[in-house]
């Protein structure tokens, strides 16, 4: 604390020049980094401008016309566009529903079990699916559910449940029981890892004096645990809502298919299809669109966080 | 000390008694027990059956291939779906691909990732405020798919390796998790590097470097995986063929014929079941490095996904 206060000072002080040649030194070692992300991730916000014009590529930036809001227009007014909305928000928020319990349900069974080596091997499988491709799950996905040997149809028919294979891919109301189902499977683990970490950090005196009191272990993890990883708990799932408007796009891309738009297309995958494949101006659009509600939902789901738990992200 | 001496008389018998409790707990085998391991054992073989299932597939002989009775175990155990693999060139050259990518990427993201966040990371900084929000701010806004592509395109990086490795290797994120390691290290360390006349990339190099194996690690995994499981950016900005990476690649033979239910690549019949052979060996290929790797740091993940902060 000192440190700092003494670092604030002088930095009052100081005039702007000062201050940047005596950092000259860090300025060194964050250029590189500075210019990777300016190009990379400043320049593209150009697509505000863009957004705005009939852009070509042969023309380039100033050689294309100026339309106004003409792209803004052509999608609010397009019949996909309460589509692609609510499928963006319902399949997020759904999202959130269904895989958020699991990994704090799992960390707090993993605090059960006592046996050191079973629950470190348990961890290690459960983190595996996170670092498979989203090509390689919902290619496994796909032949799992395939309507010509896939193994859950293979059971469906042997218990009797159906009696022509189910065609799960082609059938837009499947989409988002897939797509939640591989979130859950790819990532309950991992996302357990803060829970665990967290359930470790709570005070070992505070399970002894509950013992002592004579609470058993579902008391335990009633009034010790649980209240140790509310705060984290509450927080995580304020800023999951936070990034509502960005869903895993890569997965729906490999997932979906004509036959299921209905359910699966969201707005990151029409951008793609109407912007990359189509219009640029109209993608840019779009994508300014769903860039701009994104952030405005990550700054009220913050401000919320922050009152609620006082953590946030800035 | 006759209470200290007090003291350490009855933690010991605390701890006796501790130890008689969980004697006695051990033997003791609950309900309650049994229902954790019950559901640890389903969430575990709900986690390995899928990857299980494939890793049976491909070492299952081709006729129970086509008769589809291969539940969990392989049946009539065979490598010809591997051998087969090694006659197939283009998922070779797609592996090369990835393999240059991966590394690429890798080699730049850490780099950069690693003396941007000691700079950050260093208290008389005077400037390090107006650099983090600089990086901060791309995590809450983006210009999009679509401005990027045009981007790519305009620095002729189309069919370039630059093009899948650049964009992506600084993240806000990596520099938050990396700087708050450096944040703990001790700044009298770096105090009396500075009057021998230590520069800042001397001291990075020699005192924050040695004691930050653990956050390269983890940093390392984090890109590597990320480059190895590359699809959308190798799909927007590479064309040609030869420069697929794996997962492109995968992405050819997995889909189509899957889920339409008609196969997509073999005219033959016996072309179609060769690539639903390879489907399943290609699968174990593209992701056994990976797998060999993320085990041997499992310990440093907690460091890497604590919510970080840019409070200090």
């Amino acid at each position: 604390m000192k440190r700092t206060n003494e670092g604030a000072l002088t930095l009052g002080k100081m005039s702007l020049w000062k201050k940047v040649k005596h950092d000259r030194g860090y300025f060194l070692l964050c250029a590189p980094a500075i210019v990777l992300v300016f190009i990379f991730s400043y320049i593209p916000m150009y697509g505000i401008y863009l957004a705005f014009t009939d852009f070509s590529i042969r023309a380039g930036i100033l050689g294309s016309p100026f339309v106004g809001f003409k792209w803004f227009e052509r999608f609010f007014t397009s019949v996909y566009f309460f589509r692609v909305l609510k499928n963006t928000v319902l399949l997020s928020t759904l999202t959130i529903v269904f895989t958020f319990p699991l990994p704090v349900a799992f960390a707090l069974l993993l605090r059960e079990v006592q046996n050191k080596a079973v629950r470190k091997a348990v961890q290690t499988i459960s983190y595996m699916p996170h670092f498979i491709s989203t090509v390689i799950v919902v290619g496994i996905m796909m032949n799992l559910f395939s309507p010509s040997g896939g193994i859950i149809n293979r059971i469906l028919t042997a218990f009797n449940l159906t009696d022509t294979p189910i065609n799960f891919f082609y059938q837009a109301k499947y989409f988002r029981m897939l797509y939640i189902g591989s979130e859950i499977w790819q990532h309950f683990g991992w996302n357990s890892i803060i829970y665990i970490a967290t359930i470790l950090s709570i005070d070992p005196q505070l399970y002894e004096a509950a013992e002592m009191d004579g609470a058993g272990k579902w008391k335990q993890m009633l009034h010790v645990t649980l209240p140790g990883i509310r705060d984290v708990t509450v927080t995580l799932l304020i800023l999951a809502f936070g990034s509502v408007m960005s869903v895993g796009f890569e997965k729906v891309l490999l997932m979906y298919n004509p036959a299921t738009w209905e359910t699966s297309d969201v707005i990151a995958t029409y951008t793609y299809r109407e912007g990359i494949l189509g219009s640029l101006g109209y993608g840019s659009a779009v994508g300014i669109f769903n860039s701009i509600i994104n952030l405005i939902l990550l700054i009220i789901f913050n401000s919320i966080a922050r009152r609620v738990s006082e953590v946030s992200l800035w | 000390m006759v209470t200290a001496e007090k003291e350490i008389a009855k933690s010991g018998q605390v701890a006796q008694r501790r130890k008689g409790e969980k004697l006695r707990k051990k033997k003791k085998f609950t309900i309650g027990k049994f229902f954790v391991y019950l559901t640890v054992f389903i969430l575990v073989a709900f986690t390995l059956y899928p990857v299980v299932y494939i890793l049976s597939m491909s070492f299952s002989s081709l006729e129970h291939l086509i008769l589809q009775d291969v539940w969990l175990l392989p049946k009539d155990f065979t490598l010809e779906a591997y051998a087969l693999l090694f006659k197939t060139s283009d998922l070779w050259v797609a592996y090369k691909n990835t393999i240059i990518y991966t590394f690429l990427g890798t080699a730049i993201g850490l780099t950069f990732t690693v003396a941007l966040s000691y700079a950050v990371s260093q208290k008389n900084f005077y400037c390090r405020r107006i650099v983090i929000w600089f990086f901060m701010i791309t995590m809450f806004f983006s210009g999009g798919v679509v401005p990027s592509y045009i981007l790519i395109n305009q620095l002729h990086l189309i069919n370039s390796p630059l093009a899948i490795a650049l964009p992506g290797a600084v993240t806000a994120w990596n520099m938050i998790i990396t700087r708050t390691y450096f944040a703990t290290i001790s700044p009298s360390l770096f105090e009396s590097a500075s009057l021998d006349g230590a520069g800042e990339v001397r001291k990075l190099i020699f005192i924050a470097l040695p004691v930050a194996k653990p956050i390269i690690a983890v940093l390392a995994l984090y890109m590597i995986v990320g480059y190895w499981n590359t699809y959308f950016s190798a799909l927007l900005y590479l064309e040609e063929r030869e420069l697929m990476p794996i997962q492109n690649y995968l992405q050819t033979i997995l889909y189509d014929s899957n889920a339409s239910g008609t196969p997509g690549q073999g005219s033959t019949i016996g072309g179609a079941m060769q690539i639903e052979q390879l489907k399943y060996s290609s699968i174990v290929v593209a992701i056994f490095p990976i797998m060999m790797v993320y085990p041997f740091l499992q310990k440093y993940f907690a460091a890497g996904i604590m919510v970080g902060s840019i409070k200090e």
